[in-house]
C-alpha cells in the first residue's frame, strides 16, 4: 500500500507543470507597484500557487473552488465576483505561461512582434482585461504582462 | 337514370371545385383533442421559446472539446433557421450595455446615509486591501462604498452537460411545430454534425420529425397492406369491377357531400377528420353488400329495405348524438359520418337501383351445428363487462399514444437532468397587462429571492417609479464630494472622477425585454405570460396567475374530461339504440342486441387481459364498432333470407377488417389501438355468425 501511494506522489509529481515567478502588480488607482515572488503547480483538476514574498500565502484552485491559506493555517474560500475574478486570472496564469498556448483560439487573437506576441482577449474575456503582451525566448515562454481597463497591471516573470 | 349515380358525383364535384376557394383544410390537430385552455398553453409555451433550443453536448470538459465546439457553432451560426448559438453562458454585449444603462435601476441599492467618518474607514479598507490583496480584485472607481450590489451565481464560463461534457445551445427560429420546416432544420444540422465524433444532439422538436417520418412509414405499410386486400376482396371474391366502380364513385359522392356540409358548419375542415371521416364511410358498403345479395340493384326505384333502413337509421341517430359531444375531433367527426352516411344510403338505395347489377348466385348454406341462444351470450357479456369494469383503468397519458422513440426518450432525459434543469421547478405566470404581470412577478420574488426570470432585466412601471424617486432624494452630490476628499487624504490618485456616472440621467423609458435575456413576455388572447424558474424545494406560493407549468397534468386532465364525455354519449347512443330495436323488434330485442353487446365485451375483455388500461383510441374504435353492430343484428333478425344476409355481412366485414382492422399491424399505439378494437370486434361478429344464425 504505501509502495503504491509513493508510486502514486512520484507520479502526480512528474504529470504536474510548474514554474517559480516574480510578480508586478501595478495599481493605478494607488500609483504603486507591488512585488512578490511565488510558484505555480498546475495539474488538469488543481491548481497550486504559492507565494513565499513578502509574506507567505497559498491560493488553491480545485473543483471549481478557491481557497487561500496565510501562514497561521487559517483558510478562506472566494465567493462572488473574487471568486470570478481569480478563477479567470488564474485561467491566464496557465494558459499565458505556455508557449503551445499562443495560437488563435476562441479565447484571444496573437499577433507576433518580434520576440513578443501581443494578445488581444475575446468575448467575456475581453471584458477583463483588453490585450496581454507575451515575451519569449526562443520556445519558452519568458514573461507576460497583462493589461487592464482601469489602467492596472500585472507582469509575471517566470525565474 | 342508369348513369344517376355518376351524374349525382359530376354534379357534388363541381360544386365543390365552385366552393374549393372557400374550403379550408386545417392541420392544427392539437384543437381537436384538447381543451382551450390547453391550447393556449400550449401557444403559449411556444411562443415563450422554451422548448425552441438546440443542445449540442461534446464529449470531455477539455480546452479541444471547448474548441471542437466552437467550430461548431460557428458553423451552426450560418444554417438558416437558428440564431443566438451560445457556447459561453455569459451575457451578450448588447445585454452587458443595455444592464450598463439601467444600472442603478436594476441592481439592489443600500440607502443607508453615511457619515464622513463612514466614508473615510470605507475607502482606507479599500486601500489597505489594495496593497495587501494576494488576488488581483479591480478598485470599482464608479462605486467604491459599494452602496449598488448585484447578486453574482456560481456559474461556470460554459453550460456543462453533468458527466458527459461541454453544451453548446442554439436558438432556433422556425415553427417548431410545422413538420417540414423542422424536419428541414433537422436533416441540416444532422448532416453538419455528422463530421464530429463523440457529439451529442438533442431538441425537443426532433421527437415530431423522428415520431412523424416513423409513423408516416408505419402508415404506408398498414395502407399498401389495406389496398391489397381489399384488391383481392373486390377482385378475386366478388369479381364484380363495375359495382366497384359504381361504389368508388358513390363513396366519393358522400365523402364530398360531407366536406362541403362541414366546411359550411365549422368554416374548415381538419384533415384528420376527412381521414377518419373517409374511413367511417365505408362502413355504408354495409347497405351496398346487402342490396347487392339481395338483388335489389334492378328495381328501379327508392329501394325499400326495412333492415337496411332500420340500420342505417340507429347508425345515424348515434352520430347525431355525437354531434353533441364537446371534445372538437368527435363532434366534427360524428357530424361528417352523419352526412356523409345519409348521402351513401341515398345513393345505394337509390341510384343504385338503376344499375340494372344482377343478383348473384349463391349457394344454400344448410349449418349442421346447434346453435347458440343468444341469451348465454348476452350473459356471457356481462360476466365479460364486470371483469373489465372491475379491472379497467383509463390511460390519460396521451405519450402512451405516440411512437416509443426509446433512443429519443432517453436523450431527452439525460439532457433535462445533465443540465440541471430537474433542479428547477417551471412556473407560468399570467394577467391582464404587462405591467399587472411584471408586478406579479416581483411580488412573488420577495417569497422566493432565488427565482430567475425577466425581473433580473425588467421592472415593473411602479417598481422603477419608486427606485428613481428613492435616488433622487438621495443626497449623491454630497457623497460625491466627500469620497473626493477623503480619498486625496489617505492616498489615492485621481480615480474617482466619474463617481455614479449618468445616476442623473436615469428613467424608465430606456427598459424594454431583449431576446438576449433569456426569459420572454407574450401576449395570448388578451393575456400576458412569462416563466420563471423556482427552487424544486421551494413550495410554490399560491397566488391568482401563478401556477406550475405542467402541460401534461392539464393534457390528461383533458384526457379525463374526454373519457367522461365519451362514456356519458355512448349510455346515451345505448339507450337510442334499445329504443330502436325495440320499435325493429318488439320484446325481442337480444338478437339484435347482442351483435353490439357481444363484440364490445369482447374487446374490453381482450384489452382488459393484455393491457388493463384503455386509452382515447380505444374508445373512438369502440364507437365505430357499435356503429358496425347495429347493423348486422338488424339484418340479421328474423332473416328470411339468411344465406344472402349472412354473405353480405362477411363482406361488409371483410372490407372493414381491410380498411380498419389492418391497422392492428402498426407500431403506433393509436392506430394499434383502433386496430386491436375492430379487429377483435369483427372477430366477435363471425363467432355470432357462426354461433346464432339459426333458422328462427
Amino acid at each position: 500500500m504505501r509502495s503504491l501511494l509513493i508510486l502514486f506522489f512520484i507520479n502526480a509529481a512528474i504529470f504536474a507543470n510548474t514554474y517559480d515567478f516574480d510578480e508586478n502588480k501595478f495599481v493605478f488607482a494607488i500609483g504603486n507597484t507591488f512585488h512578490k515572488v511565488g510558484k505555480i503547480t498546475y495539474t488538469k483538476e488543481k491548481v497550486t500557487i504559492t507565494y513565499t514574498h513578502p509574506k507567505y500565502k497559498q491560493i488553491v484552485k480545485e473543483d471549481g473552488n478557491i481557497s487561500i491559506e496565510g501562514s497561521s493555517g487559517k483558510k478562506y474560500y472566494l465567493k462572488d465576483r473574487a471568486l470570478m475574478h481569480t478563477k479567470a486570472f488564474i485561467d491566464i496564469m496557465i494558459r499565458l505561461g505556455e508557449y503551445d498556448e499562443l495560437k488563435e483560439n476562441k479565447d484571444f487573437n496573437v499577433c507576433k512582434e518580434g520576440e513578443k506576441y501581443v494578445v488581444t482577449f475575446k468575448g467575456e474575456m475581453k471584458r477583463m482585461l483588453p490585450k496581454a503582451e507575451v515575451h519569449t525566448n526562443g520556445m519558452k515562454v519568458k514573461s507576460f504582462k497583462l493589461f487592464m481597463h482601469n489602467g492596472d497591471t500585472l507582469e509575471i516573470v517566470k525565474r | 337514370m342508369k348513369h344517376l349515380n355518376l351524374f349525382i358525383f359530376l354534379l357534388l364535384s363541381t360544386l365543390f371545385l365552385f366552393f374549393l376557394p372557400q374550403v379550408k383544410f386545417s392541420t392544427n390537430f392539437l384543437e381537436l383533442f384538447f381543451s382551450k385552455e390547453s391550447t393556449t398553453l400550449l401557444n403559449v409555451t411556444s411562443k415563450l421559446g422554451l422548448s425552441n433550443n438546440i443542445y449540442v453536448a461534446k464529449k470531455g470538459f477539455t480546452e479541444d472539446a471547448l474548441n471542437e465546439l466552437q467550430v461548431i457553432a460557428e458553423k451552426l451560426q450560418k444554417v438558416e433557421g437558428i440564431s443566438n448559438v451560445q457556447l459561453s453562458v455569459s451575457v451578450s454585449k448588447e445585454l452587458e450595455a443595455y444592464y450598463k444603462k439601467n444600472y442603478y435601476l436594476l441592481a439592489d441599492f443600500n440607502n443607508t446615509k453615511l457619515s464622513r467618518e463612514a466614508i473615510h474607514e470605507k475607502l482606507q479598507r479599500a486601500y489597505d486591501e489594495l496593497q495587501n490583496a494576494f488576488i488581483y480584485m479591480p478598485l470599482d472607481t464608479n462605486d467604491p462604498l459599494g452602496l449598488f450590489s448585484v447578486h453574482i451565481g456560481k456559474n461556470d464560463a460554459y453550460l456543462k452537460l453533468k458527466d458527459y461534457g461541454y453544451v453548446l445551445k442554439a436558438g432556433v427560429t422556425i415553427d417548431t411545430s410545422s413538420a417540414a420546416e423542422a424536419k428541414e432544420l433537422y436533416t441540416k444540422v444532422n448532416t453538419l454534425l455528422k463530421a464530429h465524433k463523440e457529439v451529442l444532439v438533442y431538441a425537443p422538436f426532433f421527437f415530431l420529425v423522428e415520431n412523424s417520418s416513423y409513423i408516416r412509414s408505419d402508415m404506408q405499410k398498414v395502407i399498401t397492406l389495406a389496398t391489397v386486400l381489399l384488391l383481392l376482396l373486390y377482385f378475386f371474391m366478388l369479381k364484380n369491377y363495375r359495382l366497384l366502380l359504381h361504389t368508388v364513385i358513390a363513396i366519393g359522392s358522400s365523402v364530398l357531400s360531407a366536406i362541403l356540409a362541414s366546411t359550411y358548419m365549422f368554416g374548415s375542415i381538419n384533415l384528420m377528420v376527412l381521414a377518419f371521416g373517409v374511413s367511417i364511410t365505408t362502413i355504408s358498403i354495409d347497405y351496398m353488400f346487402h342490396y347487392y345479395f339481395h338483388g335489389d340493384f334492378s328495381t328501379k326505384g327508392f329501394i325499400r329495405q326495412k333492415r337496411v333502413f332500420f340500420g342505417f337509421l340507429t347508425t345515424f341517430g348515434v352520430f347525431v348524438i355525437f354531434t353533441f359531444i364537446s371534445i372538437r375531433l368527435f363532434y366534427e367527426l360524428a357530424f361528417f359520418a352523419a352526412v356523409s352516411l345519409l348521402v351513401a344510403y341515398l345513393l345505394f338505395s337509390w341510384a343504385f337501383s338503376y344499375l340494372e347489377i344482377e343478383k348473384p348466385l349463391l349457394k344454400e348454406r344448410h349449418s349442421s351445428f346447434r346453435k347458440i341462444n343468444p341469451l348465454y351470450l348476452l350473459l356471457l357479456s356481462f360476466v365479460l363487462f364486470g371483469y373489465s369494469y372491475t379491472h379497467l383503468k383509463f390511460d390519460d397519458d396521451l405519450r402512451n399514444l405516440d411512437y416509443k422513440n426509446e433512443r429519443l426518450l432517453a436523450l431527452s432525459q439525460q439532457f433535462r437532468e445533465g443540465l440541471m434543469q430537474s433542479s428547477y421547478q417551471t412556473v407560468l405566470l399570467s394577467a391582464d397587462t404587462r405591467e399587472l404581470l411584471l408586478q406579479k412577478y416581483e411580488k412573488l420574488q420577495v417569497v422566493h429571492p432565488a427565482m430567475l426570470g425577466i425581473g433580473k432585466y425588467l421592472l415593473s412601471r411602479h417598481k422603477c417609479e419608486e427606485r428613481l424617486k428613492q435616488l433622487r432624494t438621495f443626497d449623491f452630490r454630497t457623497i460625491r464630494e466627500s469620497i473626493r476628499t477623503e480619498a486625496k487624504k489617505i492616498g489615492f490618485t485621481d480615480v474617482f472622477e466619474d463617481l455614479y456616472a449618468g445616476l442623473e440621467r436615469m428613467n424608465c423609458d430606456t427598459m424594454h425585454p431583449m431576446d438576449d435575456m433569456g426569459f420572454k413576455i407574450v401576449q395570448e388572447q388578451n393575456h400576458w405570460y412569462t416563466v420563471v424558474f423556482i427552487p424544486k424545494k421551494e413550495p410554490i406560493t399560491v397566488m391568482e396567475g401563478v401556477e406550475i407549468l405542467d402541460i401534461a397534468k392539464h393534457l390528461s386532465q383533458d384526457m379525463q374530461n374526454s373519457k367522461q364525455s365519451i362514456v356519458k354519449f355512448m349510455t346515451v347512443s345505448i339507450v337510442f339504440i334499445l329504443a330502436m330495436l325495440v320499435l325493429v323488434s318488439g320484446i325481442h330485442i337480444l338478437y339484435p342486441l347482442v351483435y353490439i353487446v357481444f363484440p364490445l365485451s369482447v374487446v374490453l375483455f381482450g384489452i382488459t387481459l393484455f393491457w388493463g388500461m384503455i386509452n382515447i383510441m380505444h374508445m373512438f374504435a369502440m364507437i365505430i364498432l357499435i356503429a358496425i353492430g347495429i347493423d348486422y343484428g338488424v339484418y340479421m333478425h328474423r332473416t328470411t333470407t339468411q344465406t344472402e344476409t349472412m354473405t353480405a355481412i362477411k363482406y361488409a366485414l371483410l372490407s372493414t377488417l381491410a380498411g380498419f382492422g389492418v391497422l392492428i399491424f402498426s407500431d403506433t399505439a393509436a392506430l394499434y389501438s383502433i386496430g386491436f378494437v375492430i379487429t377483435t370486434g369483427i372477430g366477435a361478429v363471425f363467432i355470432l355468425l357462426w354461433g346464432t344464425s339459426a333458422d328462427r
